[in-house]
């Protein structure tokens, strides 16, 4: 079971892999150099989201084991 | 007491034949070791094999297709035949019908090895262009080994310390023995069937000798592998190692550990990266900040020199006004005061004219006067007009006039024309 997380950071619904790639999308934006103010910040603070939503996912939480055995062997 | 007979037992060819079979039933599956003296293929399905030892031969007889790794197989090969004992229903002929034909011993092994990964090879099962990655965040795992085993310990374990929150589909199997090889492939085919979503199928054992690692050189395991539709890592034995089961794999591990390594990225090295592009991101907005604040301050630099630069524009404009007003003012100045000069010319030439004129008028008036008829009359002249008022200028004049009025400085004389006798006295 996984541990409890503090509620501090935000729950998107989203998986490791997708936050992921979208917060390197956003640093691309940014580094491509033709993001305005206007739409900066929003997506800065929408990579924040991100980063403290990775931080949480990345916590030493425990990985879920599910045996299949019995529904498996039947093939046998 | 007389003895009963007891009819001997007669078969016929084919009970006799179906009554063996039922006692050899009874030996259930059997494993024998021997070696091959002869191997033939009938019609590319049926597989004949004598099998020997130093001083005896049995014949075994099996279906091609359902023997893994028969093409590996070969005279000479000391193998293990796992099978059971029958007699040919219709020609009696006593054989093993083999279920599983592996090669025994390190030799025999090796040689089968090489046999099957050439043949392998040539169909492109170790293909590494046929290689697919595994996504870079794997969080639904299949798993397949041994249970309670080192292999199991050492990939959760390691997985553990590097990421958390996965879920793992554990399918235990067999790796090693008897059932190894149909475990292994039932637990990937069956992944493969119900468990469809998973990013990567993990199959690991720890090490071995090539025995104990048969079941992954195995065909049919090898083309299980190479045939899942997830994305596959094999880590089998200890470094070093190699089995076939690697060579098909998309992923070769080393071992259990090393496959949860490739599989998933390590937290802290993840923690650093998010950290690293928060810095990023953060960083490079600071910059634009700092572009926009200074284009903000040149373009009101820019405002200002405009600014100033109107101004100034104007105020010439308005110094040049009052420039040409002052000019226009002595202008008109000039022009009043020379045409206040003209005026007075002109008045004192028109004073001028006037006098003189009025003198010359003076003049003539006295010479309009001095000629006057009247006063020639004072001086002692007349005028003779008829009596329509036309003046008498001749006799003839008086001719034509029956009565004429003569005026005298003193009065008027009226007279009657007598006669009028022609005298050019004044002619």
């Amino acid at each position: 079971m996984p541990k409890t997380q503090s509620s501090e950071a935000p729950e998107l619904n989203l998986s490791l892999s997708d936050a992921f790639a979208e917060l390197e999308s956003l640093v691309a934006e940014f580094e491509d150099g033709d993001i305005d103010l206007e739409k900066g910040i929003p997506k800065f603070k929408r990579g924040l989201t991100l980063a403290a939503f990775l931080k949480k996912r990345l916590q030493n939480i425990e990985n879920e084991i599910e045996e299949i055995k019995a529904e498996f062997k039947e093939d046998l | 007491m007389t003895d009963t007979l007891v009819p001997e037992p007669q078969f016929s060819v084919s009970e006799f034949n179906e009554m063996v079979n039922l006692h050899l039933a009874h030996l259930g599956q059997l494993m024998i070791v021997g070696e091959i003296g002869k191997i033939n293929l009938s019609q590319g399905k049926w597989l004949f094999i004598t099998l020997k030892d130093e001083y005896s031969s049995v014949d075994v007889f099996g279906v091609a297709f359902q023997l893994s790794g028969w093409k590996a197989l070969e005279e000479g090969m000391l193998v293990h035949v796992r099978g059971v004992a029958s007699v040919h229903q219709k020609s009696g002929k006593f054989s093993i019908r083999a279920e599983q034909i592996t090669p025994a011993g390190e030799g025999g092994l090796r040689l089968a090895f090489e046999k099957l990964r050439a043949q392998l090879e040539t169909e492109g099962l170790f293909d590494t262009t046929r290689k697919r990655a595994i996504t870079r965040f794997p969080e639904r795992i299949g798993l397949i080994t041994a249970p309670q085993s080192q292999a199991y310990n050492d990939f959760v374990k390691v997985l553990q310390n590097r990421l958390g929150g996965l879920k793992i589909s554990y399918f235990p199997a067999s790796v090693q023995g008897a059932q190894a090889t149909r475990e292994l492939i039932a637990a990937i085919q069956y992944a493969n069937q119900h468990y469809k979503h998973l990013d990567a199928l993990v199959i690991c054992r720890g090490g071995g000798s090539l025995e104990d690692l048969q079941a992954f050189n195995d065909e049919h395991v090898v083309r299980s592998i190479f045939a899942s539709s997830i994305p596959t890592i094999v880590g089998v034995g200890h470094e070093g190692d190699i089995s076939l089961a690697d060579l098909a794999a998309d992923i070769r591990a080393s071992t259990p550990s090393n496959a949860a390594e490739l599989l998933v990225p390590e937290r802290q090295a993840l923690l650093a990266e998010v950290q690293s592009h928060t810095r990023h991101m953060e960083s490079l907005l600071d910059r634009r900040l700092n572009q926009y604040s200074f284009t903000a301050q040149h373009a009101l630099h820019g405002m200002q020199e405009y600014v100033t630069l109107y101004l100034t524009n104007i105020k010439q404009v308005v110094n040049t006004y009052f420039g040409f007003t002052a000019t226009f003012d002595a202008t008109i100045q000039r022009y009043v005061t020379a045409t206040n000069e003209k005026q007075n010319t002109l008045s004192k030439l028109v004073d001028y004219t006037l006098s003189h004129n009025h003198q010359h008028v003076d003049s003539l008036s006295r010479l309009l006067n001095s000629l006057d008829y009247h006063n020639v009359i004072r001086r002692g002249f007349s005028i003779t007009r008829s009596q329509d008022g036309t003046l008498v200028r001749s006799v003839h004049d008086a001719e034509q006039a029956p009565t004429l009025e003569t005026t005298l400085k003193d009065g008027t004389i009226y007279s009657t024309v007598i006669r009028t006798p022609k005298k050019n006295t004044y002619a």
